[in-house]
């Protein structure tokens, strides 16, 4: 899997969790669950940055986790 | 997939890349502190992010000092005044510093921040090898002090399982770790060595207690006292450096020459403590002045740790691409000037844990009766001296102590028990 894969599906899962968010306005045990998911989306976006370097030209190689 | 790395693409990233990721974060987060946090809208008022393109650039932004955490504090609401920059019902962690240089400075954490500095600790503790199979126990206070707390959870996070030792004394966590057959510890270095001999008083021996690795921090921990731990309790020992205000920054790998900082989550500038417009040259000592990139709660921009660190090369055998760390040198505020010589107390651990293993605990008191600096060591050994063995003791230090510093200390050889206890 590469790097642009896991950051799309974080970017999904993201789009998700506001929703969910948004949905449990009434219920604040569900409210806060899913922004403690919001959370650890947004660490999940630390750990997957862009690492293309824009002069070197880059390939799926480049971003490919080991 | 390395089962090496916890994060294996981020550990193994090009100098080029990780450069690249950050910078783009610190720009991100000289935008949001400028907006969101008084005492930087203060300070870079005049600076522009995206004019920070390089780390040359960098240069052109103040140092944050402890001292303008503490200004700042005072202004704004209490608890955190200037330095918070997020909505204070969104604050979930309140940690302060120790207070020993000044007043302490709180430190607030959002669950978000909390746990990136957690995230940030799982990689340490898996670069000291720290696996699921760990029992691990904690002897620490579990009080307002960041210490062990990120720590706890990081070692949680990774699966292992965590043993809380506070509120037990001493004796109380060794009977401890032999109930539960902990097989992994973290504690102060300090700590460790008392806690060995006080397992000794009690008839046990420190190497039977079953731990397979401790990871120290707190305090500076010379590679004498990592040798003498791990002599101790025939174990590994791994070190780390960290602070309450920017986290745990750096970890030690399997290789245990020196320590790796975990980037990118952190922006490591090592500067010349006489020109800070100079980055130092690998093996050269310098300030370590180090910007914390994930943190929303409490931005500390190329804060000024105050520690003295020696610049490390940009690789190990390890495979890690990361900036290191050869040795922390110790506090820029614990050298200092006694009867006109530089004098660090770290380099009095160092010679202690090298050349004298019949000392145990020990302290310096320096004090000035008349026009002079006057020092005294008194020194407990760690078992008992026969008959004009303490004079012998006593004079053979002085006489090292003064090859080693160029000063005179009065040495006293006092009664096991006589220093203030330590937790």
């Amino acid at each position: 899997m590469s790097l642009l894969e896991m950051r799309e599906e974080i970017e999904e899962m993201k789009g998700s969790a506001l929703r969910l968010i948004d949905l449990a306005r009434g219920c604040p045990s569900v409210r806060r669950n899913a922004e403690v998911i919001l959370a650890f989306l947004r660490i999940l976006d630390f750990l997957t940055p862009v690492t293309e370097v824009p002069d070197g030209g880059s390939s799926e190689d480049k971003d490919s986790v080991p | 997939m390395s089962q090496e790395f916890w994060s294996p693409h981020l550990e193994t990233l090009s100098r080029v890349q990780l450069e690249m990721v950050e910078l783009a974060r610190f720009r991100e987060l000289l935008a949001f502190a400028r907006s969101h946090c008084a005492l930087y809208r203060e300070k870079l008022s005049d600076i522009d992010p995206r004019s920070i393109n390089s780390r040359e650039d960098l240069k052109a932004i103040p140092l944050t000092t402890k001292e303008d955490l503490r200004a700042f504090q005072e202004i704004g609401p209490h608890p955190y005044g200037g330095i918070l920059a997020v909505d204070m019902a969104k604050v979930t962690t309140f940690r302060q510093t120790s207070g020993t240089t000044g007043r302490p400075v709180y430190v607030p954490e959002t669950y978000e921040s909390w746990q990136w500095r957690v995230e940030v600790w799982c990689h340490i503790l898996y670069m000291a090898g720290f696996r699921e199979r760990h029992r691990v126990f904690l002897p620490f206070g579990y009080n307002v002090y960041v210490a062990f707390w990120e720590a706890h959870y990081a070692a949680e996070k990774l699966g292992c399982e965590v043993v809380p030792g506070g509120a037990l004394d001493t004796r109380g966590r060794i009977q401890k770790i032999q109930e539960v057959k902990a097989n992994a510890m973290m504690c102060t270095p300090t700590y460790g060595l008392h806690m060995a001999e006080e397992a000794k008083a009690m008839g046990v021996d420190p190497k039977e207690l079953g731990l397979e690795r401790i990871l120290c921090a707190g305090e500076p921990m010379p590679e004498a006292t990592r040798k003498m731990l791990e002599g101790a309790y025939g174990c590994e020992v791994f070190d780390h450096i960290g602070g309450t205000e920017v986290c745990g920054w750096a970890g030690m790998c399997s290789e245990k020459k020196g320590l790796h900082v975990v980037e990118p989550f952190f922006l490591v500038e090592i500067l010349d403590p006489n020109d800070p417009l100079r980055e130092v040259s690998v093996g050269e000592t310098g300030l370590a002045v180090v910007t914390p990139l994930g943190r929303e709660s409490f931005s500390a921009i190329r804060f000024n740790t105050n520690d003295l660190v020696v610049k490390g090369p940009e690789s190990c055998s390890c495979g890690r691409t990361s900036q290191k760390i050869l040795e922390v040198v110790g506090r820029a505020d614990d050298l200092r000037k006694i009867r006109g010589v530089l004098f660090s107390f770290k380099s009095m651990e160092e010679l202690l844990r090298a050349e004298f293993p019949e000392i145990g605990e020990y302290e310096i008191v320096v004090s000035r009766p008349g026009a002079m600096d006057h020092v005294v060591l008194r020194a407990e050994p760690v078992a008992e001296l026969g008959k004009g063995k303490a004079a012998e003791l006593a004079q053979s230090l002085s006489t090292r102590i003064k090859v080693k510093t160029n000063l005179t200390f009065q040495v006293d050889i006092v009664p096991r028990g006589t220093s203030p206890d330590i937790r």
